[in-house]
């Protein structure tokens, strides 16, 4: 047998769930036992071992998706996804990069494939320098209080389920909370589909107020939020700066979050 | 490897965990090794810390998915990311395995053992020339663990590493641990295998620590390094001199502390002065 067919035959046994007998006994001519291990336990070490690690892998970066589905409801949806979608790629921190289109195409629910992206952007935000990345629901009050005329948005598409702090408080928050009652009448126990994010507000309600005259004619002419980022880096160079705007910018080009003027 | 590289002594793998410790604390490590990987898709936090830690120390670029067996086209891409970040970071070194990480465009993420034959020797001596004139630098390659022996193998493992040593012109990692735990799941003796690695070869090791299972070795990484690892670490330098070594601990990462008093622990096995001068001396006639 050549290397090319030695490769492809392990490689197989690595990835699959299940051995056919015909591939036991190929097991059996191409490997040898080991003093302690039989060959077909060797395989079985190999694909225990791969399990672990691309299972691991999504479990870091879909920890709400793990949360909302339950155990045996993710695991069963990652093997598949493995099966679908093998890493092609050099690192491991790609292996979820189509786990929302493989939600998609296995017609899962709107709202568990919109988490799945949203989980993908924080897990890409962190790729880029200096990241800050959003989650104080608090905030959000102030900055509404205090009229800020341009945020982000969540995407109207995307659903957001217990972020930090939980979704429960965040419930509590807005049954408090008067000024905004589009949102409180939009919120269902699992769901929130309308909703202003706001950073660490300080720094994010700076920079916004320094950039604010470019920033609103760049969203007046609708331009793409790619050049709106670059032109931010351009205007603002200070770390914190850059830390937020290249969180947003990560969860502006996955989708999630949409550039929006408040009134 | 850089000038000076020889000297380094016992150094660590550079893990996430202990970034900030390194940074603030500036630790008396000699040298680092960092995986390669972990940086080469970010721009982030990782590699703000990796240029500020190579500022400081010498690092040693150590990767996992140069798959230098595969039978598929090399991953240039891959190559042109590891380039780019070698002229950031300078590394006074640059290594993978001997090993093959998937085929038909597909990453396992696992360092899969070759089958030992002349297809795959002639195959891995073209691979690793071809890297090495893509990146421009020497690259050495670690012995792997591994569980899973092809009856098709015609070489031993070691002679076949260092056959595509000489013929490729790359170094050799040699992996204490990894020696200790294939000799114990294939039933060699280790030091029969060390008989094979021209000690020329070898620019640096690694040491780790490793896991019993049932009818196996699993080669985990967990430390503190056992004694049996650290003897053949000891009779190794005696052989063929001491080399730079890195302390791989990656399961249950300790603190900084911890890892620093285990690189304590491998210095005290280093034989002491006379014995060093011994080696250098055995150094040629090898094992
Ligand atoms: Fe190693």
């Amino acid at each position: 047998m050549n290397l090319f067919d030695m490769q492809c035959f392990t490689q197989r046994m690595i990835q699959c769930t299940e051995m056919r007998s015909e591939d036991l006994s190929k097991v059996d001519d191409i490997f040898r036992d080991l003093p302690g291990v039989s060959a077909i336990k060797s395989i079985e070490i190999y694909r225990d071992m791969y399990q672990t690690r691309v299972f691991d892998t999504l479990l870091d970066d879909f920890p709400r998706i793990l949360k909302l589905m339950g155990d045996e409801r993710f695991d069963h949806l990652a093997q598949s996804y493995i099966k679908a979608f093998p890493s092609k790629s050099y690192t491991l921190e790609d292996m979820g990069q189509d786990f929302a289109l493989f939600l998609e195409q296995s017609k899962q629910e709107r709202l568990v494939i919109d988490l799945a992206k949203l989980e993908w952007a924080v897990a890409l935000s962190f790729r880029y320098p200096l990241v800050v990345m959003p989650g104080c629901f608090n905030d959000l009050q102030v900055a509404l209080a205090e009229g800020d005329d341009v945020a982000l948005e969540l995407n109207p598409r995307c659903h957001v389920l217990d972020l930090d702090p939980s979704l429960l408080d965040f419930c509590e928050w807005l049954e408090q909370h008067e000024t905004f009652p589009e949102i409180k009448q939009a919120v269902t126990p699992l769901a929130v589909p309308h909703l202003v994010y706001q950073s660490s507000r300080q720094v994010f309600e700076l920079k916004l107020t320094q950039a604010e005259s470019w920033f609103l004619e760049s969203f007046r002419k609708a331009a793409p939020m790619g050049p709106i980022v670059d032109g931010l880096l351009e205007r603002f160079p200070s770390d914190e700066s850059q830390g937020i705007i290249n969180t947003f910018g990560a969860w502006i080009e996955s989708g999630v979050l949409l550039p929006i003027l408040i009134k | 490897m850089k000038k000076g590289f020889h000297d380094l002594g016992i150094g660590a793998g550079l893990r996430h965990p202990h970034f900030r410790d390194i940074m603030e604390t500036a630790p008396n490590i000699p040298w680092f090794e960092a995986l390669t990987e972990n940086y080469l898709a970010t721009e982030g936090y990782p590699k703000d810390c990796l240029m500020e830690i190579a500022d400081r120390y010498p690092i040693a670029l150590h990767g996992v998915s140069m798959s230098v067996g595969s039978h598929d086209s090399l991953d240039l891409n891959y190559i042109k990311k590891l380039k780019k970040m070698i002229g950031e970071i300078h590394p006074v070194a640059v290594s993978d395995h001997l090993c093959w990480t998937g085929v038909i465009g597909i990453n396992t993420h696992d360092l899969l053992p070759m089958p030992y034959t002349d297809e795959a020797l002639i195959h891995c001596i073209r691979r690793v020339r071809q890297i090495q004139d893509e990146l421009g630098v020497q690259i050495l390659l670690e012995n792997p663990s591994s569980y899973l022996a092809f009856k098709g193998s015609v070489w031993e493992e070691a002679a076949f590493l260092n056959t595509l040593a000489i013929e490729s012109g790359c170094g050799i990692l040699l992996d204490i641990n990894n020696v200790y735990v294939s000799s114990k799941n294939f039933g060699f003796d280790p030091k029969s295998y060390l008989k094979h690695i021209s000690p020329d070869l070898v620019g640096y090791m690694h040491i780790a620590g490793h896991s019993h299972r049932e009818g196996y070795i699993l080669d985990s990484h967990v430390g503190p390094i056992p004694s049996e690892v650290l003897k053949l670490y000891h009779e190794t330098i005696k052989t063929i001199g001491p080399r730079p070594t890195i302390v791989e601990w990656d399961e249950d990462i300790p603190e900084l502390s911890v890892l620093m008093k285990e690189i304590e622990n491998v210095k005290r096995t280093i034989p002491t002065g006379k014995a060093t001068a011994d080696s250098e001396r055995m150094r040629d006639e090898s094992f």
